[in-house]
């Protein structure tokens, strides 16, 4: 794989990125609803006692949790399959390049302009807290990390799922398919097995986290608060069971390890893709 | 120069390509004709490996599996329709003549070339189809490639679009730039092509055209019959499948 070639259809596909109404509605909805969270997170905290910080914190991470994925999901989908229909992506291959090459290309183009996204959100967001004055900078950090790692992640499984889908179409249900799930009905399933006592607290924590929604949602949380009760009474066992330090990075293993599978398999099938 | 040995396709679990044979010389313009779902296009594709195939395909002796760049390097190609890989004319010239490791400094004379120098920093997507067509043309030849793969050239164009670029491929073709086309139009056949090579459902035809063909070469004064299809004042020669 040649660096310059990829280099090259970054840039590319960043630009393609940023031209796209993709990139401006999601990012000016993300700033809006980053700056009105984090806003209305600090409101009448002092009232109630409440951290400014932590009120806030909690509601940017939950935005990060819905909207992120909401984000990012259908961007990684809507890219490849797009560009397969309209005869670009072919277009592209026939050049002297390789498969490769326009698969880390693209993907990592996408990746970098999720993180602009990401930055300029979160940049409005901590200059709408920051004007207010008490925050702590390694708390917002956490927290962007977090969403880039999210980001990151649900980009290659969308890209995945374009791969799997063979339209435009099709693609992007599978992305608002995979948003349900993830979002939604995989903290159902968590809950249900929960009420059912069917696993023991070991078990329901590795599935709960193997959703990398709430493993980023569990690893913001024990950045950020020193409380352990925020991570639940699951969470609460897996704190004890393996220590704050262990736990942080079987968190990040497990979202990175989404991004990394959701990336192989993406390129296998691409690999072996007819562009027709 | 191309040299395609039992060529084999499937797709979607239908063999469009079955087992064909198709050499190329040294500045020959080649049509591959045909009913449509002949597999013309899929012969052009598995060159610049688009399609997976079994089978060999060399161009200028470079396996095209085994050394998909290099292969690439010696080929340029025009796909039926123009596609926008950038915002502007010149940006997807840049980005291709990037591509192709081709010094930016051909972009422009390119562009005067195809006549779109008016237009260089204009929306590819505002383009009409002769323009993005011309624009393909353009890209096609960044870096001087010897070999030309022509997907329907002109069959999305109207006329003045087909004139338009069917001049610009005669240069070429009178230049001895080695041309592999598929075609349906017999203008276009009758225009460029120094051979045609007849497909039907996936295999070369030896003898006879099939029917479609006949007909729709015939509707526009092509000889009739079994083809023995020349362009013009271009030399009759046999069929591919006849040649071999």
């Amino acid at each position: 794989m040649r660096p310059r070639i990829v280099k090259l259809l970054i840039l590319r596909e960043l630009r393609a990125s940023l031209r796209g109404r993709w990139f401006v509605v999601g990012t000016a909805s993300f700033v809006l609803l980053a700056v009105a969270v984090a806003r209305l997170g600090m409101g009448d905290a002092s009232r109630w006692g409440v951290s400014t910080l932590d009120r806030s914190t909690v509601a940017l991470l939950n935005l990060v949790f819905l909207y992120v994925p909401l984000l990012t999901l259908p961007l990684g989908a809507a890219s490849f399959s797009g560009e397969s229909e309209d005869g670009t992506l072919g277009y592209l291959i026939a050049q002297p390049v390789t498969r490769g090459e326009v698969f880390a290309g693209k993907l990592l183009g996408l990746i970098t302009a999720m993180t602009l996204s990401i930055a300029i959100g979160f940049g409005a967001a901590a200059i709408a807290v920051g004007s207010a004055g008490n925050i702590a900078s390694s708390t917002f950090a956490v927290l962007v990390a977090g969403a880039w790692l999210l980001g990151a992640t649900m980009t290659a499984i969308g890209v995945l799922l374009a791969m799997a889908s063979r339209t435009r179409a099709r693609a992007l249900a599978a992305a608002m398919g995979a948003w349900l799930v993830f979002v939604f009905l995989c903290d159902f399933g968590v809950l249900a097995l929960a009420a059912s006592q069917a696993v023991g607290p070991n078990a329901l924590f590795a599935l709960s986290v193997a959703n990398p929604i709430q493993a980023i949602k569990t690893l913001v949380a024990l950045f950020v608060s020193t409380r352990l009760e925020v991570l639940g009474p699951v969470g609460v066992h897996a704190v004890h069971e393996l220590g704050r330090g262990v736990l942080a990075a079987a968190l990040i293993t497990a979202t990175a390890g989404w991004a990394v599978i959701a990336s192989a398999a993406g390129f296998a099938l691409f690999r072996r893709e007819n562009l027709t | 120069m191309i040299a395609v040995r039992d060529l084999a396709v499937e797709l979607g679990g239908r063999r469009v390509l079955n087992g064909i044979d198709l050499d190329v010389g040294g500045g020959e313009t080649v049509a591959v004709v045909g009913p449509n779902g002949a597999g013309k296009t899929t012969v052009l594709r598995c060159l610049l490996g688009l399609v997976r195939f079994r089978g060999r395909i060399t161009v200028d002796g470079i396996d095209v599996i085994a050394d998909p760049v290099l292969a690439k390097r010696h080929v340029g190609y025009m796909p039926q329709v123009g596609a926008a890989c950038e915002e502007t004319a010149r940006g997807t010239l840049q980005l291709i003549a990037a591509l192709r490791g081709v010094a930016a400094a051909e972009v422009d004379p390119l562009l005067a070339r195809v006549g779109l120098t008016a237009h260089a920093r204009r929306s590819v997507r505002g383009f009409s189809t002769g323009m993005r067509q011309r624009l393909a043309l353009a890209a096609a030849l960044l870096g001087d490639p010897p070999i030309l793969v022509l997907d329907e050239p002109t069959a999305s164009l109207d006329l003045a679009g087909q004139d338009e670029v069917l001049e610009l491929l005669r240069a070429l073709r009178a230049a001895g730039r080695t041309i592999l086309m598929s075609s349906h139009r017999s203008e276009e056949v009758r225009a460029l092509a120094s051979r045609v090579v007849v497909l039907d459902e996936g295999r070369v035809v030896r003898g006879e055209a099939p029917p479609a063909v006949r007909r729709a070469l015939a509707d526009t004064g092509e000889p009739r019959g079994p083809q023995r299809v020349g362009a013009g004042a271009l030399p009759a020669e046999p069929l591919a499948g006849d040649a071999t």
